[in-house]
C-alpha cells in the first residue's frame, strides 16, 4: 500500500472514530470500541485488500489476546469487591490518617501512598473514589481532594490493577516481561518522585513541599526499587502494590524521626463512627486479602518447582501465515499461550477463594454480602471485557491487514529519529486520555510505538516502555476516572476545574519521562 | 416499559454478547480449520451481529 496522506488518514479512521466518539460525544469505551472494529473491518476490506479468511483468523487471534487480560481483569475486580465488602479498603483508610498529625505526613500517606497500594489492588478509577473523601474528611476542599488523589498515583497505573494494563502491552506486542519491565519500572520509578512532590505541593503548600521533601525523595527511592525489583523479576502483578506496601513501612519509620515526629490524631472522628456504626473489625483480619495475595504471589514466582508445576498446562493453538490482496504479510505463528493455572489471574483467584473463606469464618461477609460482590463484579466486568475484546479486535485487524505499519511508516517520516523517544509517553497520555485507560492505550498504540521503533532504528522496549509510562500518568487525565473521582466528593458538573488542575499538574511526571527516555534512547542507539 | 426492565434488558443483552464475543471465534477457528464454510459464515455473522448491537445498545 502505498503511503500518502489519504491512506494515512484512511489507516488511522478506526482510532480517529473512537477518539472522537468518546471525546467529542461522550460515547463509553463498549460503545465506540465496537464502532471502532466496525470502521477497521469496512477499511481493511475496502481499502487494505484484507479478505475473509484473514478478518476471521485476527478475529479468532484477538480472542485468545482477550482472554489473556480478561482473566486479570475479573479477578482483580472479585478480589477488590471482597476485600472492600469485608470492610478493609475502609478501615485501612480510616487508620493510615491517626497515624500522625503532622499535615504533609498525612497528605503523603492517603494521596500518595494509599492511593498508590488501591491503584495496585483494584484501580478502575477506584483509588481516586475511596481517597478523595478521606482527603475531604482530612479537611481538603473537594476540587484539592479529587486533584491529590488523582495526581499521587499516576506512577502505579501500568504495574496496578494487578499489571493489567502491563499485560496488554505484552499481548498485543507480543514481547514478554523480562523485555519490557526493566525500562517501565524505571520510568514510572522515576515519575514517582514528581508525584508524591506535586501532591505535597497541593496540599500544604511550598512549606509543606520544603518539609517533606527529605521524607518524598527516600520514600520515591524505596517505592522506585521495590518496584523495579518485583517487576524485573516476574512478579510484575504486585509490582505497584509491593512498592506502595514498602513505601507505608517506610513512612512508619520516618513519623518516628524528630522531624515528621507528631502526636497520633484521634483514632476515628466522630464522622466515621456515625457513617459505620457497626462492630470493631481487626485490622490485620481485614487486610488479609491483600497479604494472601502476596504470599501467594511471592510463592508461586519464587518457588520454582511450584512455578514449574503450575505452569505446565498451557493453551496455545497455532495460526498459518496470512496475506492480504495487496500484499502485506503475517507470518505463521503461534498464538499467546495461556497457562491455565500459573496466569497472574489464577493467583488472584487463589488469593480470592482463600480471603473469601477467611472472611466468611471471621464473620465479616455473609450470603448477602456474596450476592452483592458477585453483582458488582459483574456488573464492572461486562462492561469493561466487551470495550476490552473490541479493541483488542480493532487493533489485531489493523495489524493484520497493514493499517498499523502505514500508520508507523507515516509517523515516522515525519517525526524526526531524535524527536521520537520524547514524543512516545505524549502518545501513551493520548491514548489514555482518550479511552481513559493505560490498557486500552497501549492495546490502540502498542504496536504502533513497536513498529515506529521498528523503521526509526529506535529500541523498542524503550519506546514501548515510554508508551505504557506515558498511559499509566496519562490515565489519570481521563474525563472518565475524573468523573468517577468527582461523583464521590459531590463535585459532579464541575470535573472541568479538576481536570484542568490534573492535566496541568500531570504533565510534569510525563515530560521527566520524555526526558528520560530521550537520554536513554542517546545512550543506547 | 418501565426504566428498570430496560437496565435489565441491556444487562441480559451484554452478557450474551460477552459470551458470544468469548465463544464464536473458537468455533470459527473450527470451522476455518476444517475448511467448514457454512459454520464460518454464521459464527462470522453472529459476532459481526453481537458488535454491531453493542454500538446500538447506548
Amino acid at each position: 500500500m502505498p503511503l500518502n496522506f489519504l491512506t494515512w488518514l484512511l489507516a488511522l479512521l478506526p482510532v480517529l472514530t473512537i477518539i472522537i466518539l468518546m471525546f467529542a460525544f461522550n460515547w463509553g469505551g463498549t460503545r465506540a470500541g465496537a464502532l471502532g472494529w466496525i470502521v477497521a473491518v469496512v477499511v481493511a476490506v475496502l481499502a487494505f485488500g484484507t479478505g475473509w479468511r484473514l478478518l476471521a483468523y485476527a478475529q479468532v487471534k484477538s480472542i485468545l489476546l482477550s482472554t489473556d487480560v480478561l482473566l486479570i481483569i475479573w479477578t482483580a475486580l472479585l478480589l477488590y469487591n471482597i476485600a472492600n465488602q469485608a470492610g478493609a479498603i475502609r478501615i485501612i483508610g480510616e487508620r493510615l490518617p491517626t497515624l500522625t498529625s503532622d499535615r504533609v505526613m498525612q497528605v503523603l500517606l492517603v494521596s500518595w501512598l494509599l492511593v498508590s497500594f488501591i491503584q495496585g489492588m483494584g484501580g478502575f478509577g477506584v483509588p481516586i473514589a475511596v481517597c478523595a473523601p478521606i482527603l475531604v474528611a482530612m479537611g481538603f476542599s473537594p476540587l484539592q481532594a479529587v486533584v491529590m488523589a488523582a495526581l499521587g498515583h499516576g506512577w502505579g497505573v501500568n504495574f496496578g490493577s494487578m499489571a493489567t494494563a502491563f499485560q496488554a502491552l505484552m499481548a498485543v506486542t507480543g514481547l514478554p516481561a523480562e523485555t519490557l519491565a526493566p525500562l517501565t519500572a524505571l520510568f514510572l520509578g522515576a515519575a514517582s518522585l514528581p508525584s508524591g512532590m506535586i501532591v505535597a505541593y497541593l496540599g500544604t503548600g511550598w512549606q509543606g513541599l520544603k518539609k517533606g521533601f527529605p521524607a518524598i525523595i527516600i520514600l520515591s527511592l524505596v517505592m522506585g526499587v521495590t518496584q523495579y525489583f518485583l517487576a524485573t523479576n516476574n512478579l510484575y502483578i504486585l509490582a505497584t502494590t509491593g512498592a506502595a506496601m514498602a513505601g507505608m513501612l517506610v513512612c512508619l519509620f520516618l513519623l518516628r524521626l524528630p522531624m515528621y515526629h507528631a502526636a497520633p490524631a484521634p483514632e476515628h472522628t466522630a464522622e466515621s463512627s456515625l457513617a459505620h456504626p457497626e462492630k470493631p473489625r481487626s485490622f490485620l483480619v481485614s487486610v488479609s486479602a491483600y497479604v494472601i495475595l502476596v504470599v501467594i504471589g511471592f510463592f508461586v514466582s519464587l518457588v520454582k518447582p511450584v512455578n514449574q508445576l503450575l505452569n505446565q498446562v498451557r493453551l496455545n493453538t497455532q495460526f498459518p501465515a496470512l496475506s492480504t490482496s495487496l500484499g502485506w504479510q503475517t507470518p505463521a505463528e503461534a498464538g499467546r499461550a495461556i497457562s491455565i493455572f500459573g496466569h497472574p489471574g489464577m493467583i488472584l483467584l487463589y488469593a480470592c477463594l482463600i480471603s473469601y473463606g477467611i472472611y466468611r469464618y471471621a464473620g465479616y461477609l455473609n450470603s448477602n454480602d456474596t450476592k452483592q460482590i458477585l453483582g458488582k463484579v459483574y456488573k464492572s466486568g461486562i462492561t469493561a471485557s466487551l470495550a476490552v475484546i473490541s479493541m483488542v479486535s480493532m487493533a489485531t485487524i489493523m495489524n493484520h491487514s497493514g493499517m498499523i505499519n502505514l500508520l508507523a511508516r507515516g509517523i515516522s517520516e515525519s517525526v524526526s529519529r531524535a524527536l521520537y523517544p520524547a514524543v512516545a509517553p505524549f502518545l501513551g497520555v493520548l491514548g489514555a486520555f482518550i479511552t481513559g485507560s493505560n490498557n486500552n492505550s497501549n492495546v490502540l498504540f502498542g504496536v504502533l510505538q513497536m513498529e515506529t521503533a521498528r523503521l526509526l532504528d529506535l529500541p523498542i522496549p524503550l519506546i514501548l516502555a515510554a508508551q505504557t509510562a506515558g498511559g499509566s500518568l496519562g490515565s489519570i487525565m481521563s474525563p472518565a476516572k475524573v468523573i468517577v473521582g468527582c461523583s464521590t466528593v459531590g463535585l459532579v458538573g464541575k470535573e472541568a476545574g479538576a481536570l484542568r488542575k490534573i492535566i496541568l499538574f500531570g504533565l510534569i511526571p510525563v515530560a521527566l519521562v520524555a526526558i528520560l527516555s530521550t537520554i536513554f534512547a542517546l545512550g543506547l542507539i | 416499559m418501565k426504566k428498570s426492565s430496560l437496565v435489565k434488558n441491556k444487562a441480559q443483552i451484554q452478557l450474551m454478547i460477552f459470551a458470544a464475543e468469548l465463544i464464536l471465534p473458537f468455533l470459527l477457528f473450527y470451522a476455518l480449520n476444517h475448511g467448514l464454510l457454512w459454520l464460518q459464515v454464521v459464527t462470522g455473522g453472529l459476532i459481526s451481529l453481537g458488535i454491531l448491537v453493542q454500538v446500538l445498545l447506548a
